[in-house]
């Protein structure tokens, strides 16, 4: 009902707008496709080798992060600066693809090179990105208007992975469009030390083939139509963990996301209709397991900017999420209506305030409130916010253990950062803390069965530094990098075991630190990178202890006009590993990539 | 000078190295109490907690064998021809080692091993299929460490009981199972299924009495998609092979031990304890001990009731350990998810 009387309001808003004079349209287009968000805050980790590099790499570069990978090929989350998975919008286009079923979106299912701006920001705009925003957000965008017309990636790893890809670029006109394929077939082989003896790892035998469409039309000056199309199909052996007896895990992903854009420019003013349908199917199979889910979201988006003196952004949303898993009773589906206003207040050319307000109803229901501050000051940049997250459908209809009483968690999360130079090193320094209530976790029940409940109160507070310096030689450029990340993350009220309170939360590093040197040539290019990661905690009482971990990466890359060839060698030290206990990483390994781009 | 700053290393260092070992041995771990935990579910390693004479050893098997891991899912142990066996659900193996210094002898693979029972001149193990639609009861040959026959039963069993020539045969079932509400009866001369004795819903412990009657737990069916339809739990006598009395009882009982004088049976209902006098004219169960139990044991010698607890299955657990007047008189702790206590006398 509320989906037919929505829409109706939305095309009607979309279709009334007064068509006043004309903007600078190419000016807005290049940055029009990315959402709003995006222009005005600046992300703070940027991809930039999509060709050479994967999603994983970039997400473990990131600062304050904690990739956790299961095995190679299997399960891989991010946990930034303390907050769980669920907590990452991952943001397509601006549409928020986290699983709304278990909220647990797979990392290792992002064909990184298909997109051409691949994004971190570890506060952003929680109040325009939506209700999860609670670890920052991943956005993945693409854009025809790149100048890159094509390129070409073959990949090749001595843990038996192959990868290729392809993206096609073309013009006519006022009509841009690329096309983008991408299929891996990854092994993941290597041996591991397990009771004395050396063994095989179980393989992945994991294909994977991703589609990605981008279109734009400029209709003329006032009017553009964007489409993006996102397929995806995925299918792999998860490999369990040393301890248990080899059986065989399978999960199948097929995913299929699809986003109309209409823009209407008028002055400095553009006016967006954004639709979106998306079918995600997910099943995972065991000799006693049989799982089946489909999940089909629907969104309607309609939004106004001003670029001008107002600097102002108006947004309302309508999203369903329709859930049908084989373990649940019935269908289950979530409606979302939410509003939110950006305002940016201009003090003097070095001060500025952006201040968002958004206020979600869910199925009828008024959630939290939710508002952000962010003032900058010169090189001083100071965000506060507050903001919610709701639980998945698991934790609400799971049929043995699913709690439809389980309240939102709630956040207040602020971070102060500071650029600045100092003897020709940049060096950005962050302090920040991160406050949720009410967070969630699965526990076992006194009939014996799990169900998630609101275990506590959590604070995630630590601080960052990271410092760049290039210095230029005769005839090369050295680049050097390093961060420190330096995190507390712990729960200062526990409602059911008061012992657990002041510990740090598990998987969680304390330490975090990365040293990254560059030689750099027209012609090659030379890189080292150490990373190190503190011990973490696998049990909450802190009995279970994971060593910490150092890796160290070395890569060459040579370029020869439109061509170039990586090689990568990937723990060179051979350390035996791993995030979570008994799922070992490989030791040491090799990756050669060839792209050509034209 | 020089010969000074060696003797305070050489004391320093010795210090510390004492300090460091901080381990609990004995010489022999044949007799004793045995805590088997699972470990955590996805990405854990069970571990054998040891206790006597008031020291606990955390982790017998990793002590004792260093750089050796046990497997996931620790369920159950026993003792037989001085050795040690325990099963390894989901790594799908008994873990055989010497009863003496816990040494690691060998391995049985076997899919998703569960309780033992010996007869005296025999070992048996139950253990499911990898689909969890039926299981075996299987002969261990015990020279050779080998599976000698495995006879399958439709359902998942579970824990055994030898009486005489027969084993009884508890058999974890939904209501579409055959053997939805039975204990089946094994000979174990011939090594074969006999017949099953009906008893209540979904059978999951036994134990014999001072009469030699044979008490049944029964937890009830769980019905996932409405757990309003949960059936009763129940407990049952069998006497001559006949189910004479029953009681019915919560759904989702479990666990069942007995004193050493054997006339009172205690179980675990909704996490707390419970006993039952089988002297008593009208026999019911009462609720005579409160907490978050995950499993339960007597020791047969002082009947001393061990209450494990699992608390949020994801750290350490403990066990705390009531005297016959159910007061708690020690509480220790133990590995991540306790489940099964054994007393080797």
């Amino acid at each position: 009902m509320v989906r037919i009387v929505i829409i109706p309001i939305l095309l009607i808003i979309s279709m009334v707008i007064p068509a006043h004079g004309q903007y600078l349209l190419d000016t807005i287009e290049i940055k029009g496709n990315k959402p709003f968000f995006n222009l005005a805050f600046k992300p703070d980790a940027i991809f930039v080798d999509s060709v050479h590099s994967d999603i994983t790499s970039f997400l473990q570069s990131v600062n304050g992060s904690q990739v956790q990978i299961s095995s190679p090929g299997g399960l891989t989350t991010l946990l930034h600066r303390g907050m769980g998975n669920r907590h990452l919008p991952i943001l397509w286009h601006g549409i928020n693809l986290q699983n709304t079923l278990n909220g647990s979106y797979d990392m290792a299912l992002i064909p990184s090179f298909l997109f051409d701006d691949i994004a971190f920001f570890t506060t952003g705009n929680p109040t325009i990105t939506g209700n999860n925003g609670l670890a920052g957000n991943l956005t993945l965008n693409n854009n025809a208007n790149e100048t890159t017309n094509a390129k070409v990636f073959l990949k090749g790893s001595s843990l038996q992975n192959f990868d290729a890809g392809l993206v096609l670029r073309k013009k006519y006109n006022n009509f841009n469009f690329k096309i983008g394929a991408q299929s891996g077939y990854q092994l993941n082989k290597f041996k591991y030390e397990y009771n004395r003896n050396k063994l095989q790892r179980q393989s992945t035998n994991f294909i994977q083939n991703n589609v990605v469409l981008n279109a734009n039309w400029l209709f003329n000056q006032k009017q553009s139509l964007h489409a993006n199309i996102w397929w995806q199909q995925a299918d792999r052996d998860i490999p369990q963990s040393i301890t248990s007896a080899n059986i065989i895990q399978n999960q199948k992903d097929i995913n299929l996301r699809s986003m109309l854009t209409y823009k209407y420019y008028v002055h400095s003013n553009i006016w967006t209709l954004t639709s979106m349908y998306g079918h995600e199917i997910l099943n995972f199979q065991t000799p006693s397991v049989d799982s089946k889910a489909k999940t089909d979201i629907y969104t309607i988006k309609a939004s106004w900017l001003n670029l001008s003196k107002l600097q102002m952004q108006a947004e309302i949303l309508y999203r369903a999420d329709i859930t049908k898993p084989n373990f649940f009773i019935k269908t289950h589906q979530r409606e979302t209506i939410s509003a939110n206003i950006f305002k940016r207040f201009d003090w003097s050319s070095d001060f500025n305030t952006d201040f968002s307000i958004r206020q979600d109803v869910v199925d009828t229901k008024f959630q939290p409130f939710s508002w952000t501050l962010a003032n900058s000051y010169k090189k001083l940049n100071w965000i506060i916010s507050t903001n919610y997250n709701l639980p998945g459908f698991n934790d609400l209809y799971w049929p043995t253990g699913g709690n439809p009483d389980l309240k939102v968690e709630k956040a207040f999360k602020s971070e102060l950062t500071n650029t600045f130079n100092w003897l020709d090193v940049e060096i950005k320094t962050t302090i920040y803390a991160n406050f949720v209530k009410d967070w969630i976790q699965w526990l076992p029940q006194s009939n014996g069965l799990w169900a998630p409940v609101n275990q506590k109160k959590v604070l995630a507070r630590g601080t960052e530094i990271s410092l760049a310096k290039i210095i230029n030689l005769p005839k090369n450029q050295l680049k050097v990098e390093t961060e420190y990340a330096l995190n507390r993350t712990t729960s200062i009220k526990h409602y059911f075991d008061k012992a657990l309170e002041n510990k740090q939360l598990i998987y969680i590093p304390v330490h975090k630190a990365r040293l990254n040197a560059s030689l750099i040539n027209k012609n090659y290019r030379l890189g080292l990178t150490y990373q190190f990661t503190s011990n973490r905690y696998d049990s909450p009482d802190q009995t279970g202890i994971l060593k910490p971990v150092h890796l160290i990466n070395t890569a060459a890359t040579w370029i020869v006009n439109k061509h170039s060839i990586q090689l990568e060698i990937i723990n060179l030290l051979n350390q035996q590993y791993n995030w979570v206990r008994f799922f070992p990483m490989p030791g040491i390994h090799t990756c050669l990539t060839y792209s050509y781009k034209f | 000078m020089l010969k000074r700053f060696l003797l305070y290393s050489i004391l320093i260092f010795t210090c510390l190295a004492c300090s460091k070992d901080d381990q609990n041995t004995f010489h022999d771990y044949s007799k004793g109490t045995f805590i088997v935990n699972e470990g955590l579910y996805n990405s854990g390693t069970g571990t054998i907690t040891y206790i006597k004479d008031g020291v606990v050893i955390a982790d017998l098997f990793e002590q004792q064998n260093p750089g050796l891991i046990l497997g996931n899912i620790a369920q159950s142990i026993i003792k037989f021809d001085n050795k040690y066996f325990i099963t390894i659900n989901n790594g799908g193996k008994i873990v055989v080692v010497n009863a003496n210094d816990f040494k690691f002898i060998d391995e049985i693979n076997i899919d998703l091993p569960r309780y033992f029972v010996s007869t005296g001149d025999k070992l048996y193990v139950t253990s499911w299929s990898k689909d969890f639609t039926s299981g075996y009861i299987n002969l261990i040959d015990v020279p050779s460490l080998s599976i000698k026959k495995s006879t399958p039963v439709e359902g998942l069993p579970e824990k055994m009981l030898a009486v005489h020539n027969i084993i009884y045969l508890t058999v974890s079932a939904t209501e579409f199972d055959n053997y939805k509400n039975h204990v089946i009866r094994y000979d174990n001369i011939q090594d074969e299924i006999i017949d099953a004795i009906e008893v209540g819903d979904n059978s999951n412990d036994l134990i014999q009495d001072k009469n030699g009657d044979i008490w049944v737990l029964c937890s009830g069916f769980y019905n996932f998609s409405n757990p309003n339809l949960n059936t009763s739990g129940s407990i049952h006598k069998i006497t001559d092979n006949k189910s004479v009395f029953s009681l019915k009882l919560d759904h989702g009982v479990n666990k069942l031990a007995i004193n050493s004088t054997k006339d009172k049976l205690y179980f675990l209902g909704g996490s707390n304890l419970f006993e039952i006098n089988i002297n008593e004219q009208n026999i019911a169960a009462k609720n005579v001990y409160d907490g978050s139990y995950y499993g339960l044991g007597i020791d047969t010698e002082n009947s001393n009731i061990y209450l494990l607890n699992a608390k949020d299955f994801s750290q350490n657990g403990e066990v705390t350990i009531l005297n016959t007047a159910l007061f708690p008189e020690n509480t220790l702790k133990t590995g991540i998810i306790p489940t099964f206590v054994y007393f080797s006398k």
